[in-house]
């Protein structure tokens, strides 16, 4: 039994994680140092562009970094107990992965084993962790498909997954993650794959169901409209690192960090006219190569002298707001955290 | 399913009339039977009746119409050797055959599933490089002079097992382990190569995310995907066994099944004999064939069977 | 030149690798400079001395380093010289094979239709005849030797050359940018012509590589049961067919062809397992990571 840690009640608690992979050409840092908090009943998003580490951070809180990749320092909790560091934490977080917390992953075409019905597959979950008999879980298994709005449930279950369209697989699968009651769901670009109309159906859905079930979500995306529906706060992540944390609407209505507003920036409204796209200017640092200074640096129209030789801490300057940025964090007033 | 079982056989039968229909071009239009069966010092007149007893003067339609005849109604002549019909012969010696084939594959499986799975559960590690280069090493071997290595050490040497013929389950053991090593090999690196890729598949990630224990995604969501292009293997490998493999290792440790009748009726010209046995392992080919696609599909839901 | 000097690096890293690709450019060598390296005539036969053991043993001779055979003729010598013979009837083999299954595969693949249907068909039938069953058959009714053994065996191997070219350019015409160069005005021929051969070249070759290591084991099989290689032609199976006689009282009869058949067919397959390997970013970052963190944890 781990020690409760300073802060009771974060139902999810990331403290100063980094992940490395190892490649023929250099190691690379994925996740350099970024800690969060998720709590009941809350959704975060967690934003940031492919390579910024935000998919490896939601990989390394189930415990499943494998190789090339592995986890260098700093710790997850579950609950105040550690999933990553000292003895059973492995046992831990095998416990509580599809129970406590479930994932629902990116592909709904590949997540689903071809040779297996559907209703199998959910089922599978509740007769493993909940010890259900194989006619309870299959009958729970149907119930689930009806409250992710899949018609025909009974027939759909005995199903093959094939035979399922992209956005019902995705129900599936979300019924196939809530199937224990989690505490908390971690969904990783649950849209990115799917139409637009049917992107929209999606969000509603885990929208009710959140506040249904009270569930915790922790969104993880690249697309700024997604959060915009769902979160109630947002962590934005560049390079390996956490550069601004801040509720949705600040975030979207005063972005501090120069990369949020880029990102802002670029999404064209439909109620503005634009004569050309908006684009950040630049590409993501190589992680194999960090610069000892802040990574976005490169790419910022505000980078000052400072900027180039340190690289910025996360510091919290308000209630829920936080950047890292030598530029802002100097005119916003920053208190240390 | 029964629609798609029938299809196959049809198409079977075309593969037995093909390799039939070889096996007479080969030996009555390019090759010259008469010669092959007769000794060297037969006289002209001798040749000529042989000729007209056996129809191979007549013109080479007719006498085409005449084997498929022959051929529908399974009489393949009498074996110029023994003088008797040569496919009672074939079918005699067919047992000790699949007694063989069938201890030998089934040995092979064990081994090449252990040997699979434990390299690809941990790839690039030491037990994975072993792994893989022992089954090289096996697959790699002929078959032949594996055989007669084990004759030389087990047999001469130690005096362990017996080195010919049959009898006791001794007498089984040699060959089996000659006939199960290389196939071994060759579908230990198909298991390793298969479960390494199946065990990165998405769906994988996902049971594990689900919190599936390790035994339960490796045994039923890994194993059961691998089944297919596994299975698929293992039937050719039979098929090779039958049709190959068989021949030569029988003959290294003179087990009498067909493979060594095959060996003995080339060896005396037994043209009857020789038609007879390709014809039973052309049938048994298809058999296989057959069965592996019905195979697939109990496997696999989604396979298109055309 | 570095990237040379990359690749071998690489290949140094995987010692078995490296050796067998040695012993394979050992081999090569041995059997263009057969009558230079080879200490005796591999027909010279001697009465005297026959069945003489290898150097090392008692009775041995180390003027015959791997003995003589029951016609007195060396069997180091002969080993040489049955190099040149499957090395050349297995590559001859994969040539023919692999240009008429290539040739037949990219017919089909490209026409479609009819003919692809057709190609597609004899391959089905032809993959399902017995093999080597009917390889002893013909080659026992025409009479063998290493023009009909090859003739044989390249007939009996071109389908999957067939099966993987088709592949490719059904692929390949899909792709988008064929497409894409068809809408800019390209003529589609030279397109898909300009295309197809860079992306046969890898899949083809580390097939052809393969089967050479299997055609050597075929042809030595054969030879071995008598419907291949006929004296006085040497060739390793051949060897060890007359060796089996004398597998109770002189062992290496058997042993050193056999062993020379072995160690190329191995070579083979671990140069070709190596390749691939090699050519898969994936797999090679997986193994570096293992070998990386195994090694940290070592000098820890």
């Amino acid at each position: 039994m781990t020690a409760r840690t300073e802060r009771p009640g974060h139902l999810l608690e990331v403290d100063d994680l980094h992940v490395e992979f190892i490649t023929r050409r250099g190691v690379a840092q994925a996740v350099r140092g970024v800690s969060l908090h998720v709590d009941a009943g809350e959704t975060v998003g967690l934003v940031g562009e492919s390579g910024s580490g935000k998919s490896v951070t939601s990989t390394a809180i189930l415990g499943m970094v494998e190789l090339p990749g592995r986890i260098v320092s700093g710790d997850v909790r579950w609950r105040g107990e550690s999933m990553v560091n000292g003895p059973g934490a492995a046992r831990r977080a095998a416990a509580v992965r599809g129970k406590e917390i479930s994932v629902v992953f990116q592909d709904p075409m590949t997540s689903l084993n071809p040779l297996f019905t559907v209703g199998a597959q959910i089922a599978e979950v509740l007769r493993f962790h909940l010890g259900m008999s194989r006619r309870d879980a299959s009958n729970r298994a149907v119930e689930l498909l009806d409250l992710v709005g899949i018609p025909n449930p009974r027939a759909r279950a005995r199903q093959h997954p094939h035979e399922f369209s992209g956005g019902m697989r995705q129900r599936a699968l979300i019924a196939m993650a809530l199937a224990c009651e989690p505490k908390l769901l971690i969904a990783d670009e649950p849209t990115t794959a799917l139409d637009v109309t049917i992107q929209a159906q999606i969000l509603e859905l885990l929208t009710e169901l959140q506040a249904a079930l009270g569930l915790a979500v922790l969104l993880i995306t690249h697309d700024l409209g997604v959060v915009a529906g769902l979160c109630h706060r947002v962590e934005v992540m560049y390079a390996g690192r956490l550069v601004e944390r801040a509720s949705t609407r600040d975030l979207f209505g005063t972005p501090q960090h120069p990369y949020s507003a880029g990102l802002l920036a670029s999404t064209p409204r439909l109620d503005e006219r634009l004569a050309r796209l908006v684009a950040i200017d630049g590409v993501p640092p190589d992680p194999r190569a960090p610069a000892p200074g802040c990574a976005f640096e490169p790419r910022c129209s505000i980078s000052g002298h400072r900027c180039t030789e340190e690289d910025p801490e996360l510091v919290t300057f308000a209630a829920g707001r936080a950047v890292a940025c030598w530029e802002r964090a100097a005119g916003g007033g920053a208190d240390r955290d | 399913m029964v629609r798609f079982a029938v299809r196959r056989i049809l198409q079977g039968f075309v593969v037995i009339f093909g390799v039939t229909t070889v096996v007479f071009v080969v030996t009555r239009l390019i090759g010259d039977p008469v010669r092959m069966m007769l000794p060297m010092e037969a006289t002209n007149e001798e040749r000529d009746a042989f000729a007209r007893e056996l129809g191979f003067d007549r013109p080479i339609p007719t006498q085409f119409v005449d084997f498929l005849g022959d051929l529908v109604r399974f009489d393949f002549g009498d074996s110029l050797w023994q003088r008797r019909p040569a496919l009672d012969i074939v079918l005699e010696h067919l047992p000790r055959t699949f007694s063989l084939v069938g201890a030998g594959m089934g040995l092979a499986i064990v081994l090449s599933l252990a040997m699979g799975l434990a390299s690809a559960l941990r790839p690039g590690s030491l037990l994975d490089r072993i792994m893989v280069t022992t089954s090289l090493a096996g697959l790699s071997i002929p078959e032949f002079w594996l055989g007669l290595l084990l004759i030389m050490v087990f047999g001469v040497q130690l005096g362990w097992f017996p080195t010919s013929g049959t009898g006791s389950f001794g007498h089984m053991v040699l060959p089996t382990v000659t006939l199960a090593l290389p196939i071994a090999g060759r579908l230990a690196m198909m298991v390793r190569s298969t479960m390494i890729d199946e065990l990165n598949r998405q769906w994988v990630r996902t049971a594990r995310a689900k919190g599936m224990p390790f035994r339960r995604t490796v045994g039923v969501h890994a194993l059961r995907n691998a089944a297919v292009p596994v299975v698929t293997l293992a039937g050719w490998e039979l098929i090779r066994a039958l049709a190959g493999y068989a021949v030569v290792v029988e003959t290294v440790f003179a087990w009498p099944g067909i493979g060594f009748l095959a060996l003995q009726a080339v060896s005396r010209q037994d043209l009857m004999l020789l038609q007879a046995i390709v014809f039973v392992v052309a049938v048994l080919v298809v058999v296989v064939n057959v069965a592996i696609d019905v195979a697939y599909k109990a496997i696999d839901p989604r396979i298109e069977l055309t | 030149m570095s990237r040379a000097r990359g690749v071998v690096a690489d290949l140094w890293r995987d010692k078995f690798a490296f050796l067998a690709v040695l012993f394979l450019l050992v081999l090569v060598l041995a059997a263009l400079f057969a009558p230079l390296v080879a200490p005796h005539d591999p027909a010279a036969q001697s009465l005297a001395g026959r069945l003489l053991p290898p150097g090392w043993s008692k009775g041995g001779d180390w003027s015959h380093p791997l003995g003589t055979d029951n016609l007195g003729r060396d069997v180091l010598s002969r080993v040489i010289h049955g190099s040149r013979v499957s090395l050349t009837v297995g590559l001859a083999v994969v040539l023919f094979s692999g240009l008429l299954g290539v040739g037949l595969g990219l017919l089909a693949g490209y026409r479609g239709g009819r003919l692809d249907a057709v190609v597609m068909r004899a391959v089905d039938t032809q993959t399902a005849f017995p093999g080597l069953l009917l390889a002893l058959t013909i080659l026992a009714a025409l009479g063998p030797s290493v023009t009909t053994v090859i003739v044989v065996l390249g007939l009996n191997g071109w389908m999957v050359y067939a099966r993987v070219a088709r592949a490719t350019v059904l692929s390949i015409k899909e792709m988008p940018y064929v497409e894409a160069a068809e809408v800019v005005g390209c003529r589609p021929r030279r397109v898909v012509l300009r295309h197809i051969f860079p992306n046969l070249v890898s899949p083809v070759m580390t097939l052809a590589i393969l089967e050479l290591a299997r055609i050597v084991l075929t042809e030595a099989t054969l030879s071995f049961l008598g419907v291949g290689i006929q004296p006085p032609d040497t060739s390793w199976g051949l060897d060890v067919a007359i060796g089996k006689d004398y597998v109770y009282s002189a062992w290496w009869l058997v042993t050193f062809p056999g062993l020379a058949i072995a160690l190329t067919v191995l070579s083979v397959n671990l140069s070709a397992s190596w390749l691939r390997v090699y050519t898969d970013p994936e797999e090679r970052d997986k193994q570096f990571a293992a070998l990386a963190i195994a090694a940290e944890g070592r000098s820890r």
